[in-house]
């Protein structure tokens, strides 16, 4: 049973790991300047001088879908995060405090899930203007809700165990029992809901820029590479593989390393060990 | 039916409050209709007529209430880009969207529900693994990629089906249908191996319960009872779920239909968002998210029915 | 009539590569009563599953299973042949009534599908009313109702008749109990098992009943297997195994159940055996065992009893200890609570109707002195662990006041809890759960090497988690960090109910050495009443939330006054033979 769970975890890690060499190399050095327009060398075959060719404008994909790895992680980065920590503190302080507290954060929180991040995406859209930022506040607060609900069900698995009634008798307090009980029990959890957050914010993210809401040209993103490549599907459908493939590496990198981890901090299965 | 009606009150509370905030959220935009509507060299004389005209001079409570109003009249306004009536356009592409969702849903669960449960019986064999692998790659594929690809196999190289554009029913029931197919598959078979996972683990968590086992203990063959006692049990977790998944589908298929240029709600809503057309957005944005709480509402009310456990509280 | 009814060679289960069940082998005539005691790990649930070939995937079955009537080996047939002898030849009822019956089905027509899938198939109408009479049988009040009623909407017991039903529709030659009444409370476990001997002795039919209560087994049987480690290790008359056990494992193990006062039971040092213990060389038991040598080292095979040294002897282990002191004199008041009153809050009926409550725990007060130990006794739904919230200050009472007197030293109250595995933090160290109620900078790593010490952990345990360690060393670890800031009081809920019998005489000796060295009050909430004899000097019997009677702990047991106290003490299985 456990390579099978190693094996999530390998094939996951190792897909994340390339996104995350791709996004970080693209800083330092591309193969070519990625938007550069080429008018000489539009729609370039693959190999040659281009690796995986150019596009109608001349410009080179392997370098324009490393810097879109690049768009990527940063607006999964910045959007997990916020996702983060404003899910989190609120989940836990739900699920500490009985009373109407509780209720009314998850009640707010229920609300939003109403809200589908596109849907929030449209709206700042339709206001500030597209832009990256927009698509990070936008995916932000839609992955919220999300982190608010789990930790809030793994905070109340905690306190309902005995070791926090022992705790209170040990005259710990509010912040003692949070710190040294809640966070280090609900860990595990919110890794692999981190995990799953940030393979969705890929999804979100390609999905707006494809629909022109994300990050504007001539910033490379992989979903506007796919919109762009679309008009092509007939002459040269090879482009449209390309960006497809990395959202598609992306996702079911975090996914599949999301549900490795599962499977090893599940508790249940620390015993067949 | 206590339940039934604490629910309805809970839908209609919880559409108030989108509306406000929807309204309130387009409210604080920094630039000014009016202004937008005349361009930059538009004398101030101009500009305020506009604004009266518009209505959006008064203090923003009277025009949400006005607004308010109007919704409960099916009215929402009238553009001020377009300067036509918003509510027949919204309830034009409607149906479009909906057919949109409701296809992509059939597509969901008849792949998911054989997938799911065959792959949690066979959760120990190849093809179990298999059907887990491919529900895992199915997942990581975006709905508008998977649409790309449709047309790339099916429109563009076999010429079988169109690339895009849409027919209403009422005018050709055949070629509406050949213009739904890709679509509705490109949602489908993503939401479809979302689907398939949870059904999988909904079995799997059945298939370890004790009373499949008392079931087997009288006599029931493994299959049937897992048929006759384990689906029905695992069925109330994936009904959560798949109510969680039309709302998916709704705002998914915004995105679908930029694909195919089908003519629905997601393509009004881009275009509106494109002319900066705020009164067509805040409607078509209220229309989707009154959808999504009425799908979550409908979701809990078979949640419990399908449970008795809830169901006699 | 030729062979006995069921005849069981050489069976084996297996994990994979790890053996879990070897070499079990009885047979059980027809209307013959056999019980298989065993502790956890002993493979005695195993070994039912895998009769019927109901042992999860990925264990597999070896040997040979024979039922009278069934022309071919039960261990290895397919599922095909062995739904036709399930529900039909053999019922089985499960441990856990609360989920044994399918929650979105209700109960009459889960008993009327086991009558339509074997023999004559009646229509639908016929075999619920089938069930509705067989429910009667069961003794379920209202049978028309209850066969109309969703699992949930019935008690622990009711379901258990359920399950009942289930197995018995088809009149089974055989009916498999696999511990059917340890998750009930005593008074309704003392019914079900009234039900499943008369019904035995009514229809002839065969019982072979799993548990790991030996006074509950010598009740319902006529002959006994004991299983240790995956293997048989004895098996003979009830009679005979319980007054002269010749294992000494059965031996330790009678040894270690009894609870009469005044004697020491003989805890069996050591705990069960890991999985996998079954095929290891030597005898199992060999690592615990008093009498083990070198023989031991080849695994004894045998009839009856599977050892080299067996006991001949009458019981002489149970004999009496004479070191246990005598009580001292009650010191000082510690604790006091006055008509302690906790009510729920019921969700409403309907908006703005009144609030309904539920009352769990009425007007009830108690005083624990220095050096004295109170018992609290009572089923689930009593108010014990109520009370004993409301005593450590987890809970506020309704009304009702509790008050620590001032008479005695340390740091007031602290709580051993029932589940001693939910009751450690699994991610903190042993060394910081026991330091968790004392102040940083008190000298904490010699407190904790002090506590630690006291209930008999190695000075090492510190640096561990708590999942290395096994069921009655994490409650030693419970008890230690209880003992950590010195408490004048300490309360105990259920503190031996989650661990086996073999390791439950330690706890309780180690409950009572400690406090007895201290001089600390103790009050213990259990639902067992032997437990609550062997430990404490006073009772008091919860019923309904109320106090129903209390008293000196061997008065109330020769002489209980009110009708619950007697209902309860007549539910005990009768005493071993001795």
């Amino acid at each position: 049973m456990r390579g099978r769970y190693g094996l999530a975890l390998t094939v996951g890690g190792t897909l994340v790991a390339l996104v995350l060499a791709a996004a970080l190399l693209s800083l330092l050095w591309t193969p070519y300047d990625p938007v550069r327009v080429d008018a000489a060398h539009r729609l370039a075959g693959p190999g040659g001088a281009h690796l995986l060719g150019t596009d109608q404008f001349g410009r080179d994909v392997a370098s324009r879908l490393m810097t879109g790895a690049r768009t990527t992680v940063f607006v999964g980065v910045v959007a997990v995060g916020s996702a983060v920590l404003l899910g989190v503190p609120t989940g836990i302080a739900a699920g500490m405090s009985r009373g109407v507290l509780g209720g009314l954060l998850m009640r707010v929180g229920d609300f939003l899930l109403a809200f589908p991040a596109l849907l929030l995406a449209i709206m700042l859209a339709a206001v500030y203007g597209t832009s990256t930022g927009t698509a990070m506040v936008a995916i932000g607060i839609a992955s919220a809700p999300g982190f608010a609900r789990v930790s809030r069900a793994a905070t109340l698995r905690v306190m309902a165990a005995e070791y926090v009634d022992a705790a209170r008798l040990a005259r710990r307090g509010r912040w003692s029992v949070a710190l040294r009980h809640v966070l280090p029990n609900i860990r595990d959890v919110l890794i692999v809901q981190t995990s799953v957050a940030f393979a969705t914010a890929v999804l979100a993210e390609a999905a707006l820029s494809y629909l022109g809401l994300g990050t504007p040209p001539p910033t490379p993103s992989w979903g506007r590479m796919l919109l762009d490549s679309q008009e092509l599907l007939f002459s040269r459908p090879e482009l449209c593989l390309w960006p497809g493939l990395a959202v598609a590496a992306a996702v079911l990198g975090l996914n599949l390393f999301g549900d490795g981890l599962r499977d090893r901090f599940d508790p249940t299965l620390e015993g067949v060990r | 039916m206590r339940f039934f009606l604490r629910k309805i009150a809970g839908l209609l509370v919880s559409a108030v409050v989108a509306s406000f905030v929807v309204f309130a959220f387009l409210a604080v935009l920094p630039g000014d209709p009016a202004e937008v509507a005349l361009g930059t060299n538009a004398t101030p004389d101009a500009v305020a007529a506009l604004r009266h005209e518009f209505g959006t001079d008064r203090p923003l409570v009277v025009q949400y209430l006005d607004w308010g109003r109007g919704l409960l009249h099916g009215d929402f306004g009238t553009s001020y880009v377009t300067h036509d009536l918003i509510g027949p356009r919204i309830t034009d592409r409607l149906g479009v969207t909906c057919w949109l969702a409701a296809g992509g849903m059939l597509v969901a669960v008849l792949l998911a529900l054989p997938a799911g449960v065959l792959a949690a019986a066979w959760h120990r064999r190849a093809a179990g693994t298999v059907l887990s692998a491919l529900s895992q790659a199915g997942i990581a594929v975006p709905a508008f990629l998977a649409g790309i690809l449709l047309v790339y196999v099916f429109a563009v190289r076999a010429g079988a089906l169109p690339a895009g554009g849409y027919t209403p029913l009422a005018d050709d029931p055949g070629e509406w249908a050949r213009h739904l197919v890709l679509p509705c598959l490109s949602l489908g078979l993503v939401q479809g191996a979302v689907l398939t996972r949870y059904v999988r683990s909904a079995v799997l968590t059945v298939l370890h319960q004790d009373f499949l086992r008392t079931a087997r203990a009288k006599g029931r063959r493994r299959r049937a009872a897992l048929w006759r006692h384990g689906l029905p049990n695992a069925a109330v977790p994936v009904l959560t779920v798949l109510g969680l998944q039309l709302s998916t589908l709704l705002v998914g298929a915004v995105v679908v239909e930029r694909v195919f240029v089908v003519p629905g709600l997601g393509d009004l809503l881009l275009q509106g968002v494109a002319d900066r057309d705020l009164l067509l957005v805040q409607g078509v944005v209220l229309v989707l998210v009154v959808a999504v709480l009425v799908v979550n509402v409908l979701t809990d009310l078979l949640y419990h029915l399908a449970d008795p456990r809830l169901r006699s509280r | 009539m030729s062979g006995p009814l069921l005849e069981v060679a050489g069976l084996g289960v297996d994990a994979g590569d790890v053996p879990l069940v070897r070499d079990v082998s009885f047979a059980v005539e027809r209307g013959e009563r056999v019980g298989v005691i065993g502790e956890s790990g002993s493979g005695k649930t195993l070994t039912a599953l895998a009769l019927l070939g109901l042992l999860d995937d990925g264990l597999r079955a070896s040997g040979s299973v024979r039922l009278d009537g069934v022309p071919f080996d039960l261990v290895g047939a397919g599922d095909r042949e062995l739904s036709g002898i399930r529900g039909r030849l053999a019922g089985m009822v499960f441990q856990e009534p609360m989920t044994a019956l399918n929650p979105v089905m209700r109960v009459g027509p889960q008993i009327a599908e086991t009558l339509r899938l074997h023999g004559a198939r009646p229509t639908r109408a016929a075999a619920r009313a089938t069930a509705v009479g067989l429910l009667g049988r069961l003794r379920l009040p209202d049978p028309v109702r209850a066969a109309r009623s969703y699992p949930h909407q019935l008690s622990g017991g009711q379901r258990q008749r359920g399950v009942l039903g289930i197995a018995l529709a088809n009149d089974p030659a055989l009916l498999i109990c696999d511990e059917p009444t340890t998750a009930l409370d005593v008074t309704v476990q003392k019914e079900i098992v009234d039900l499943v001997t008369g019904l035995s002795d009514e229809r002839g039919t065969a019982v072979l009943y799993i548990s790991h209560d030996l006074a509950l087994v010598a009740s319902v049987c006529h002959r006994v297997l004991v299983m240790y480690g995956g293997r048989i290790v004895e098996s003979g008359p009830v009679e005979r195994v319980l007054s002269r056990p010749a294992h000494p494992y059965t031996e330790a193990l009678l040894a270690a159940c009894d609870l009469t006062p005044g004697t020491r039971p003989r805890a069996i040092p050591g705990s069960v055996p890991p999985p996998g213990a079954a095929a290891a060389d030597g005898c199992v038991f060999r690592d615990r065992c008093a009498h083990a040598d070198d023989a031991c080292a080849v695994r004894p095979e045998g009839g009856t009893v599977a050892c080299w040294h067996p006991r001949t002897g009458p019981v002489s282990a149970v004999a009496p200890e004479t070191d246990v002191p005598p009580r001292p004199a009650p010191g000082p008041v510690l604790l006091t609570a006055r008509g302690l009153t906790r009510r729920y809050a019921r969700p409403r009926a309907r908006p703005f109707a009144r609030r309904a409550f539920l009352t769990a725990l009425e007007d009830v007060g108690l005083e624990l002195r220095a050096g004295r130990r109170l018992g609290v006794v009572g089923e689930s739904g009593s108010g014990k662990t109520t009370l004993l919230r409301l005593l450590a200050g987890l809970d506020r009472p309704t009304a009702g006041t509790v008050s620590t007197g001032s008479a005695g030293g340390g740091s007031g109250i602290q709580v051993v809890f029932q589940d001693p595995m939910g009751s450690l933090d699994p991610r903190m160290r042993v060394r910081d759960i026991v330091a968790e109620p004392l102040r940083a900078g008190t000298g904490t790593a010699a407190r904790v090497a002090e506590a630690l010490a006291a209930v008999g952990l190695p000075p090492d345990a510190g640096a561990r988690y708590p999942h290395q360690f096994s069921g009655g060393q994490r409650q030693r670890i419970a008890i230690a960090r209880a003992l950590a800031p010195d408490p004048s009081v300490l309360l105990a809920d259920e503190p031996v109910s989650a661990l086996d019998v073999s390791v439950r005489a330690q706890i309780l000796d180690v409950l009572r050495e400690v406090t007895e060295e201290r001089g600390m009050g103790l009050c213990v909430v259990s639902h067992d009443l032997g437990v609550i004899r062997y430990l404490c000097d006073d009772v008091m019997v919860l019923w309904q939330g109320k106090a129903v009677e209390r008293g000196a702990v061997e008065d109330v047991w020769e002489r209980p006054e009110h009708p619950y106290t007697e209902r309860l003490l007549g539910a005990i299985p009768a005493a071993l033979h001795r």
